[in-house]
């Protein structure tokens, strides 16, 4: 529209326009009395363009939004009401609407009762307005609120029906409640802290019950937590903003993402939520955390101060909430109308600023505080926990928050910041829905990929739900009472089948629900265990050749992978393959995703041609599949991208990375992982291609985003950080480098457990630092414990193993013990070449053990060595690189030495250039 | 204390989802933010001119602004008495504006229909977000002028 309309602008018009906006803006700069003055003497007598003018001053009430804002806060208003008073009357379900109770969420509340008046009740019938966001919402729908209305609590407003309006909008009707919003009865009553409190912990039972019940109710806030007259809580909307959940799968643009954000009032949302990432049990809380914190103090952690929505959103995400204890003595926000003061608040509590400060040291900030840590897994593991927590207080015993065990307890489980994280690495989405709660059979999704994505996410919640389970069995948090995973398991077996019509696979799905779950926490071992029972239970109970065997195959393959059981992992991998082609799923994402499966696999275990092999199968499949310029085929690239870093084709790699940069840049939001990990990937083949200005900013931004969206203890920051560690040693600004190794080690260890292999490379990283800041002993710790790492976790064929052993033999070489030396060089030559490694690796380890056996006094085999790894590097890398260089100085030296002075007088010649030489 | 208050307060109202809904439901493959944010406030547009257009038949001859905060102003309005201005004026001199200058026009719609920012429509538009503050009072004053003192456009 605008588009057409620009080019008919004529030229005179357009340099008037030009001269007004120019006349306006210095004349805003002015004093209003010499406002008219100057645009008189400016405008040159153009009665006309002085009148528009002065017009538009007048006009300018800087800088409120007024009167326009106004109007159009009007007609929203007006449409608004208007469209839902026309539904006053009429007929929904068998409920006739009376009249408009409020609005808010995602739609309306109004209160209605029985069109045909067989008896009297009121209900509350909310309909919901943003349905048709989601063609499958109807579905989803009439699933879950089959487990809503089984929902039995004295405190948790009861879903009586649930339906679709003749629009096709959902409704649901619900048991009325008559009561006023938390926050406000508490403080109509001036309840003191004490009944505060135990209201509290009476909306806490409630929300403990759903929780048992696998409903997480997502959108926890006073206005949903109405108390009656008689003072008993009742907790609305439970589990609905699940049905109303916006996009639990973005394939709409970012902007989208962001309006419907915007939707939603984010001041209790947890910075999970407001990340997009999975909701959990530890969301409700989070939020349960926020009513606290506003129940105590009258105010919430965050507020609407910040300057734009996105600031407030960030806030959530970063920056810790003040305690408590120091926000009541402050001056209550100017933005509050109602004229409450420091003083009123802590009076609608029965006490004094100055008692109620005290009375919030400690015990309670530290509660309060533990509710809403930025990751679930520093919170309280259950709302139960929390509970505990309070009546500790209330009781006067010493309450979990504020003791060390929580320390202990966070450590043990901080691998849960991998969460998420691996989903994506390993491509899983193909993943068997663990449809425990319902069999929804999701015919009406066009996209097949996003319907296993959604119920992938459907299954990450009830898993987490179990772990949740599980970590109140910790014996640290429930001393003494000792509970085992597998009787939890039995238990939430038998409750759910027999709640759900005995389902043949359910435990099946169970179990490998489970196995996923310590999967992405990095307990591979535990894993297997349940997969491998999961996929036996499928083997008796189902014909063979479903897909859910190829799902609960592909997990188990992906678990052994990580665990380096590859040939186990290959033929688990191979089985769900075949199942696939069986059942004629040949050009499936499914098939896509199994091809990238073993494509890494068989990196991880240095096959790089079938690697590559695999890899180039998956991209085309995906490009096909999906279009060129999907995330998918990124994915793919990315990983075809390391096998040209394995063999060491730099140009090859820095053009995939660039590619996969590009398409991520242009298919994905700014924080999703996938563009964050593109930007390590690219920074780091920059790094290795010796442009490390460039390569340092990209690699720079990716750990600040990463640091927000995993924290430190993550796969992915660990591998960042040793990116930038290296970027800087490249900069020789080799303090920065060390200090970044350390964290990488750090990192790594607790993202993959200390004897991991990954951990094992980032031992090898930091030694190369070291080896560089000539501390050779600390250099010969960390690549002695690399390998004894290695010995168990990688076959022994590996390029990482030969890399290790280089580097040692070069901290031999340095500190003098040549013979160990020549034994480690040996093995790391031999080990290059067995698994193909690329001829620069090779003729660094060459040039090495030369140096090794000329200080052995074997001339003859060092000459050999020396010129032979030599010319391989120039051939290979140039005279210019690194290794070149320090391989010629060698050679120099072995020539020098031994007085042979032509064959150095040729070596200088050969290419020119001896400036090189020190 | 100044804040920032985007165009109108985009609250979870009916209209905003109908927006969505209809935005969902159109099978357009965007092109980035900016076009998508262009569309939606597009969108919220032309359902608030529709609804008051639609007030405006139904309700003839009776109460013909849409919100009459400041009564007995009607065709005496000064420039401060904003009080009744209504989405219909607007949306004139919106699109009068964007034959002037369709870029500022833009950044209007964004702001004051789509909800963005500043801040927001400073990055989506890649100027400065100085820029979205003084073209937006720019137009927000050629707007009111337009409607408060109409005549004085040549």
């Amino acid at each position: 529209m605008t588009e057409s309309v620009a080019a008919e602008i004529d030229p005179e018009q357009a340099e008037r326009w030009q001269h007004l906006q120019r006349v306006f803006a210095e004349a805003t700069d002015l004093p209003k009395d010499q406002q008219e003055r100057f645009v008189k003497e400016t405008c040159g007598g153009d009665e006309g363009l002085i009148g528009e003018v002065l017009a538009m001053l007048q006009c300018d009430a800087e800088p409120s939004n007024g009167p326009l804002t106004n109007a159009l806060d009007a007609a929203i208003d007006a449409t608004t009401t208007d469209r839902r008073q026309a539904l006053i009357g009429t007929v929904v379900g068998s409920y006739r609407l009376v009249s408009v109770l409020g609005h808010g969420g995602a739609g309306s509340v109004y209160l209605a009762e029985r069109s045909d008046r067989q008896y009297s009740a009121q209900v509350a019938v909310k309909i919901v307005e943003s349905a048709a966001l989601h063609p499958d919402m109807s579905m989803r729908f009439r699933a879950e609120r089959q487990i809503l209305a089984s929902l039995n609590h004295p405190n948790i407003a009861r879903l009586v029906d649930a339906g679709e309006t003749e629009k096709g909008l959902p409704y649901l009707v619900m048991e009325y409640v008559h009561g006023s919003p938390v926050d406000r009865y508490c403080d109509q009553r001036q309840l003191d802290m004490d009944d505060r409190l135990e209201l509290f912990l009476q909306i806490c039972t409630a929300v403990q019950y759903a929780h048992q019940n696998l409903v997480v109710h997502r959108d926890l806030k006073p206005a949903n937590i109405l108390v009656t007259e008689d003072g008993v809580p009742k907790l609305l909307d439970f589990g609905i903003a699940k049905l109303l959940d916006a996009s639990p799968v973005v394939t709409q643009s970012l902007a989208l993402t962001r309006m419907n954000d915007r939707l939603l009032t984010p001041e209790y949302a947890s910075p999970e939520q407001i990340l997009g990432r999975p909701v959990t049990t530890s969301s409700d809380v989070y939020a349960l955390g926020v009513v606290l914190y506003e129940l105590l103090t009258g105010r919430r952690p965050y507020t609407v101060t910040a300057t734009s929505q996105l600031e407030l959103e960030r806030s959530i995400c970063v920056t810790d909430p003040p305690r408590p204890s120091t926000v009541v003595r402050r001056p209550v926000d100017v933005l509050d109308s109602k004229g409450t003061t420091a003083t009123s608040l802590a009076a609608s509590r029965r006490v004094s600023p100055e008692r109620l400060e005290k009375r919030l040291v400690g015990d309670l900030d530290a509660i309060v505080m533990r509710a809403l840590r930025k990751e679930a897994v520093h919170r309280y593991g259950s709302v139960e926990q929390l509970a505990a927590d309070l009546r500790r207080h209330l009781a006067s015993e010493p309450v979990v928050a504020r003791q060390g065990n929580w320390a202990y307890y966070s450590q043990r489980f901080v691998r849960r910041h991998a969460f998420g994280v691996a989903a994506s690495i390993t491509g899983i989405t193909l993943l068997t829905a663990f449809a425990v709660m319902t069999s929804i059979q999701a015919t009406r999704i066009a996209n097949e990929r996003d319907r296993a994505t959604q119920e992938g996410q459907r299954a990450e919640q009830v898993s987490n739900f179990m772990l949740d389970v599980f970590a109140a069995a910790d014996p640290f948090v429930n001393q003494g009472k000792e509970v085992t995973a597998r009787e939890l398991l039995d238990q939430a077996s038998r409750r759910i089948s027999g709640d759900l019509n005995q389902q043949p696979d359910v435990r099946a799905r169970l179990l490998e629900a489970i196995g996923r779950a310590y999967r992405r926490q990095g307990q591979f071992d535990r894993a297997v265990v349940y997969l491998e029972d999961s996929v036996r239970l499928r083997r008796e109970n189902t014909s063979p050749g479903t897909s859910g065997l190829a799902g609960t195959l592909t997990e188990l393959a992906l678990t052994l992978r990580e665990l380096g059981r590859f040939d186990e992992s290959e033929r688990s991998f191979n089985e769900a393959v075949s199942i696939l082609s069986s059942q004629g799923q040949e050009r499936t994402a499914a098939k896509a995703d199994l091809l990238v499966g073993l494509g890494q696999m068989e990196l991880q275990r240095g096959n790089l041609d079938r690697a590559q092999d695999f890899l180039e199968q998956s991209a085309k499949l995906n490009s096909e599949l999906f279009g060129p310029e999907h995330p998918e085929v990124a994915t793919v690239l990315s990983d075809l991208m390391s096998v040209s870093l394995w063999k060491n084709d730099l140009e090859g790699a820095e053009k995939l990375a660039r590619e996969a940069e590009r398409i991520y840049r242009i298919s994905l939001p700014e924080l999703h992982p996938d563009r964050v990990m593109s930007q390590y990937l690219l920074g780091d083949i920059l790094s290795r291609r010796g442009r490390t200005d460039e390569a340092g900013k990209l690699l720079e931004q990716a750990l600040g985003a990463q640091r927000i969206l995993y924290g430190d203890a993550s796969p992915r920051t660990a591998a960042t950080m040793d990116a930038l560690a290296l970027t800087r040693q490249a900069q020789n600004r080799l303090d920065d480098a060390e200090k970044l190794a350390r964290e990488a080690l750090v990192a790594g260890g607790k993202a993959h457990g200390n004897r991991h292999f990954m951990t094992g490379y980032y031992h090898t990283s930091l030694a190369g630092v070291l080896i560089k800041k000539r501390k050779f002993a600390e250099a010969e710790k960390e690549a002695r414990t690399a390998l004894d790492i290695y010995n168990t976790s990688l076959p022994a064929d590996h390029q990482y193993v030969a890399s290790a052993e280089h580097q040692l033999g070069e901290i031999m070489l340095e500190t003098g013990r040549p013979a160990d030396a020549e034994a480690l060089l040996t093995a790391a030559v031999n080990r290059w070449q067995r698994t193909g490694a690329p001829q620069a690796r090779i003729a660094r380890s060459a040039s090495a053990l030369g140096e090794a056996l000329y200080r052995l006094n074997r001339p003859k085999e060092a000459e050999k060595y020396l010129s032979e790894s030599y010319q391989q590097l120039v051939d290979s890398q140039g005279a210019k690189d690194d290794a070149t260089i320090v391989a010629r100085r060698r050679l120099e030296k072995f020539y020098g030495a031994r007085g042979e002075k032509e064959k150095l007088d040729a070596l200088s010649a050969s290419t020119g250039n001896a400036q090189n030489r020190r | 204390m100044k804040r920032e208050r985007a165009g109108h307060t985009l609250q979870a109202t009916a209209v905003v989802h109908e927006a969505f809904v209809r935005l969902v439901g159109m099978d357009v493959p965007w092109q980035d933010r900016v076009h998508f944010f262009a569309v939606a406030a597009r969108l919220m547009r032309r359902i608030l001119v529709d609804h008051a257009k639609g007030r405006q038949r139904t309700k003839r001859g009776g109460e013909l602004s849409i919100v009459s905060l400041a009564p007995g102003t009607e065709g005496s309005r000064g420039a401060t008495d904003a009080g009744d201005i209504d989405v219909l004026e607007i949306d004139d001199a919106l699109e009068r504006l964007s034959q002037r200058d369709p870029r500022l026009a833009q950044i209007v719609e964004l702001h004051y229909f789509a909800g963005m920012t500043y801040q927001e429509t400073a990055m989506a538009l890649g100027i400065s977000e100085a820029t979205v503050h003084r073209d937006l009072r720019m137009a927000k004053a050629w707007i009111l002028s337009q409607i408060l003192a109409p005549g004085t456009s040549a």
